[in-house]
Formats: C-alpha cells, sequence, structure tokens
C-alpha cells in the first residue's frame, strides 16, 4: 500500500500532496479538543499495524487499518493517517517522504468516504446492522484504497487493470481481516463502552458538514 | 442517549481507562509477534570482477522473488533488465563505465534503488572489460607480458574468491534488518510528543 521513492510521476505526486494537505486541514478543524488523545492512540494503532504482516495471499502485505481509522475519526483521519505515515517512513523506511502525500490521500480518502457511507449504520440501534455495517467499512476501505493504488500507478503509465487486479487480489486477506478487527471494536465499544461511539457521531454531527 | 445501547456501560464507566489499556495491550501483542515481518524493500550490490551480483529483499529477510531489476546509466537510459531468482539474486556483466543506478520494482508500487559509482566499478574491476578491449591495443605497449597478465589475473580470481565471504558479510551488515522495537517505540513516543504539542496550544485557546 506504500509507494516508493521515485515511482510517481512528478504531477502524480505533487497533486497527491495537495489533495492531503487539503483534507489534513479540514481535519485539522474538526479535531475537537476532547478527542485529541482519541486520535493520537488510533494514530499509534496505525503506525505499528504497518508492522502486521499478512503471510496469506499471493503478496507481501501488511495491515492498514484505515478504515478503522475513518470509523472513529471521519475527517480527521488525515492528519492522524499523516503523522503515522510519516513516522512509518522516517523509521521504517515505508513508502518515501516525496510519495507522502499520495500514499496519505490514497489510505486516508477511502476512510473518510466509508465513514460518511456507513456512519448511518454504524450508529443505527440495532447492534447486528451496526456490526455488519462496521466490518464493510473495514473492509471497504482497503479496497478502496487498493484501487486508489492502482489509480495512483496507472497515471504513471501502468496499466490500471493489470495493477487493480493484482493489489485487490493481494488485499482480499487485509480486507477480511480488518473488517473483522473493525467489528471487533464496534462490538466491544457498544457493549463496554457506548458513550465513545457516541461522542463520535454527535459531536461530528453538530459540526457543520 | 448512552443507555439505549447497553446496560453493560454502566458498570465499566467507572473504569474509564479500560479502552485506551485494551488497545495498547492489542498493540504490544501486535508488536511481539510482527517485528520480523516489515514491508520495506532493499537491493543491494556488489561487483566481483566485471560481474554485478544484486541481492533483493524486504526488511523481512524474505527475499524477493521475481522482482524486476533494470540496470540505468547516469543519462537515465536503461542498459539491461532481469527478473531475480529465488533467492532475490539477480546478476549481470557491468554494462557500461558509468555509473551504474540499478532499480528493483516488486509491483504495487514497491521499489528500491542502489547506486555503484564508476571509480567503484573502475578500481575493482582491474580486468579489462568487455568495452574496454579495443582501447588496449592503442595503448603504448607496456613492459608487461602475455605470462605477467596471466598471473595478475590468476591473483585477482584467488582474491576475488576468498573476498567473496567478507563481501557478503559486508551485504548483510549493510541490509536493514527491519524496525526494532527502538523505531516502534520512538514512533509511539512521538505521536505522543505530537498529541501533548496539540493539547498544549488548544489548552490556550480555551476560554
Amino acid at each position: 500500500m506504500h509507494i516508493s521513492e521515485g515511482i510517481l510521476s512528478a504531477p502524480v505526486l505533487v497533486s497527491g500532496a495537495a489533495l492531503t494537505a487539503a483534507g489534513t486541514a479540514v481535519g485539522l478543524k474538526k479535531l475537537d479538543y476532547d478527542r485529541i488523545p482519541q486520535v493520537a492512540i488510533l494514530s499509534a494503532g496505525f503506525f505499528v499495524a504497518g508492522l502486521v504482516h499478512v503471510p496469506i495471499g499471493p503478496a507481501s502485505t501488511h495491515l492498514i487499518l484505515n478504515g478503522l481509522m475513518g470509523l472513529f475519526l471521519g475527517w480527521v483521519a488525515f492528519p492522524a493517517i499523516l503523522i503515522g505515515l510519516v513516522l512509518q517512513a522516517v523509521l521504517f523506511q515505508f513508502g518515501g517522504l516525496t510519495s507522502l502525500g499520495v500514499n496519505t490521500l490514497n489510505m486516508a480518502l477511502p476512510a473518510v468516504i466509508c465513514f460518511y457511507i456507513f456512519r448511518a449504520g454504524i450508529k443505527s440501534g440495532n447492534m447486528t446492522l451496526s456490526i455488519a455495517t462496521s466490518f464493510l467499512c473495514g473492509s471497504g476501505a482497503v479496497l478502496l484504497g487498493s484501487l486508489m493504488l492502482a489509480v495512483s500507478l496507472a497515471l504513471t503509465g501502468e496499466h490500471f487493470l493489470v495493477v487493480a487486479k493484482i493489489a485487490v487480489i493481494a488485499h482480499i486477506p487485509v480486507m477480511f481481516i480488518e473488517g473483522l478487527i473493525a467489528a471487533l471494536c464496534v462490538r466491544f465499544l457498544r457493549r463496554v463502552k457506548p458513550e465513545v461511539l457516541e461522542v463520535v457521531y454527535e459531536q461530528q454531527n453538530n459540526k457543520t458538514w | 442517549m448512552s443507555n439505549r445501547i447497553t446496560k453493560h456501560g454502566e458498570a465499566l464507566r467507572a473504569s474509564g481507562m479500560i479502552t485506551p489499556i485494551m488497545v495498547f495491550a492489542l498493540v504490544l501483542l501486535f508488536i511481539m509477534g510482527a517485528t520480523a515481518h516489515a514491508h520495506g524493500v532493499h537491493i543491494f550490490a556488489w561487483m566481483e570482477g566485471d560481474t554485478i551480483y544484486t541481492d533483493s529483499y524486504y526488511s523481512s529477510e524474505e527475499k524477493v522473488k521475481d522482482g524486476v531489476v533494470k540496470v540505468f546509466n547516469s543519462s537515465g537510459e536503461i542498459l539491461l533488465e532481469g527478473k531475480t531468482d529465488a533467492n532475490g539474486g539477480f546478476v549481470f556483466k557491468i554494462p557500461g563505465p558509468s555509473p551504474l543506478r540499478i532499480v528493483l520494482e516488486t509491483g504495487m508500487g514497491h521499489g528500491a534503488e542502489f547506486v555503484i559509482e564508476v571509480d567503484e566499478i573502475a578500481s575493482i574491476a582491474r580486468t579489462p572489460l568487455p568495452f574496454e578491449e579495443g582501447k588496449d591495443h592503442e595503448m603504448p605497449s607496456t613492459s608487461r607480458s602475455r605470462e605477467d597478465v596471466d598471473q595478475v589475473k590468476a591473483v585477482e580470481e584467488t582474491t576475488d574468491s576468498s573476498l567473496k565471504p567478507i563481501t557478503k558479510a559486508l551485504a548483510e551488515i549493510e541490509r536493514d534488518k527491519g524496525p526494532g522495537l527502538r523505531e516502534i517505540v520512538a514512533g509511539i513516543g512521538y505521536i505522543v510528543g505530537i498529541m501533548g504539542i496539540i493539547l498544549y496550544f488548544r489548552a490556550k485557546k480555551r476560554p
């Protein structure tokens, strides 16, 4: 999921960085004082999840957790993922500093999109529906992320369908695992600390979208 | 509003720290099991005689199979291209005299590169390179006889083969063993630090 240094052409890198800057600005505006520790915990979780290697499937993949970030953070997923990616690039040499913008966009935009698609279902009073939509949110963000990865590579000359097929197939195990993680997290929080989820959705609702 | 979802929450609400602790326990569990696997991609190249050996691997020690290796000269022209074998290796004869940029692509946007400089090539590849053979005849005759040259070559071959384990060992040192616990803890520390900074500045703005 992390595109390395020197793979993409300059226009793709620049537009990725610009869109990420915009997304991060929106995210920071929506960031509430009280939720900063929660954002930091999720950011740390994202940072470490990249190390969890998924040995199933044809390619070397790892957890991304962008669906989970979107589920809890909405637009704030942009700054949270950006921080995680900066540290992954600097400390683990995942991706690269020039491709940071594109990589953040590829992971954070699906998170935001899935947040909007699935938020109604996740906050619904029906436990089963809520858990099912959480699963879809977790795996949907990975699916969208692999498609965006394919788009970025296609813009630099690789054949879209070829890359998309490889990327999506490689991420199928990851999609399943992340859907499960998101579903378990929501189930756990609804049982143990339901106000966490409600705070997320109420505060986001009070703001002008 | 909150009791709509469940009443179990009431009992556990007092222990507000339970969620962060659970999350961190999970994260630590992952770290323990996962440090051996990571996702960086690396290529390392070294020379023996007129041949360049490359070794391609993920930071998890796993070798890159079927990775595409492209060799470029200093002006960015592609000189040759090939695929890594099951052990991540790809071997080729030095194709030209310029600094060589060896690029590895493993698909899905992952890649790495390694540059071998010209003087490195010149000093190590003392045997005449294929593209230099013509020059040999043009040069003013030296005092070297045919036997001398053969002898030098023989010596070089023995040194090369006896140095092979050392070159390999250097390559092993050069390779990045993947993120260790230190990097992971550092990263989490940075995130906590960033959180602190943001909290500090936001706190001042509050009425």
